[in-house]
């Protein structure tokens, strides 16, 4: 697994947009922000370290989300090969793991998607819908994580 | 009672931080680390904890070829395992993963605040 950090400076930082539609709340499935639950709860250090954490994650997750757009553009100019549509579904699986925990729960939803369209998908139409939605991916990851409501 | 021993078992390392303070911050449990499955294995190998937190996807040896593994060495025999997988979201899929032998499963993505009374339900713990 590798994780192109020095690709997230590469990524589009314009204004964020809305969050594309929310899924249903459920047990599973819980908006948090890292930082603003320990913030009632801990001392200020512990606080920092929260946020430290949730900075990290979001940043690797951008990462990831440039892996899967050359991924994307890999499979618009031919054909990936089963292992590489292993990696690239494998890569969308862990941001999806990742997101969510940190508050990003559009952001799970969407490489979900993109996770099936890898693993699944053929075609043209196809990866015009995945470069789509890895783009979603970016601009939600520069927006700030869900309240918790 | 004796603090908790717990083995986290996660490739991803802001999973891993994430988890690791909130057991101790707010369940007051000791949390060791294990990035792979053969880091797990080494470590039980060392010393048994008292519950495992394994990841079911891992590059190389993912979270059921850790387990078998895991079970082969002796302290591990009678050591709880949780899964933690982005891959539970049906009913049926949360049974196969418990047919594994595992003591439950934790969905990904999950709320890090609520997580040690989750692993405490699942595992009998007192609060």
């Amino acid at each position: 697994m590798s994780e192109k950090d020095d690709d997230v400076a590469n990524t589009d930082r314009g204004d964020p947009p809305d969050q594309p539609d929310q899924p249903d709340r459920n047990d599973e499935l819980t908006a948090v922000d890292t930082a603003q639950i320990f913030s009632d709860l801990v001392s200020t250090d512990a606080r920092n370290r929260a946020a430290d954490i949730a900075d990290r994650a979001r940043e690797r997750n951008l990462g990831r989300a440039a892996e899967l757009a050359a991924w994307v553009t890999t499979a618009e100019h031919g054909s990936l090969s089963e292992n590489q549509r292993s990696e690239a579904a494998e890569i969308a699986h862990q941001l999806a793991g990742s997101a969510g925990t940190f508050g990003y729960l559009g952001v799970t939803e969407i490489a979900r998607e993109v996770e099936r369209l890898f693993a699944e998908g053929e075609g043209h139409d196809c990866w015009a819908k995945a470069g789509d939605r890895v783009r979603d991916l970016v601009r939600c990851l520069h927006a700030p994580p869900e309240d918790l409501e | 009672m004796s603090r908790k021993d717990v083995l986290l078992v996660d490739d991803d390392a802001s999973i891993r931080e994430v988890i690791q303070m909130t057991l101790e911050v707010v369940g007051g449990w000791t949390v060791r680390l294990a990035a792979s499955g053969p880091e797990a294995v080494q470590q039980v190998r060392e010393r048994a904890p008292d519950a495992i937190l394994l990841d079911l996807m891992m590059p190389g040896m993912d979270g059921p070829a850790t387990l078998t593994r895991l079970r082969s060495v002796a302290s591990d025999q009678n050591v709880p395992v949780i899964l933690l997988s982005a891959k539970v979201q049906q009913r049926r899929d949360d049974q196969q993963l418990t047919g594994l032998g595992v003591a439950g499963v934790i969905a990904k993505p999950f709320d890090p605040i609520t997580l040690p009374d989750r692993i405490s339900t699942i595992l009998g713990w007192a609060a």
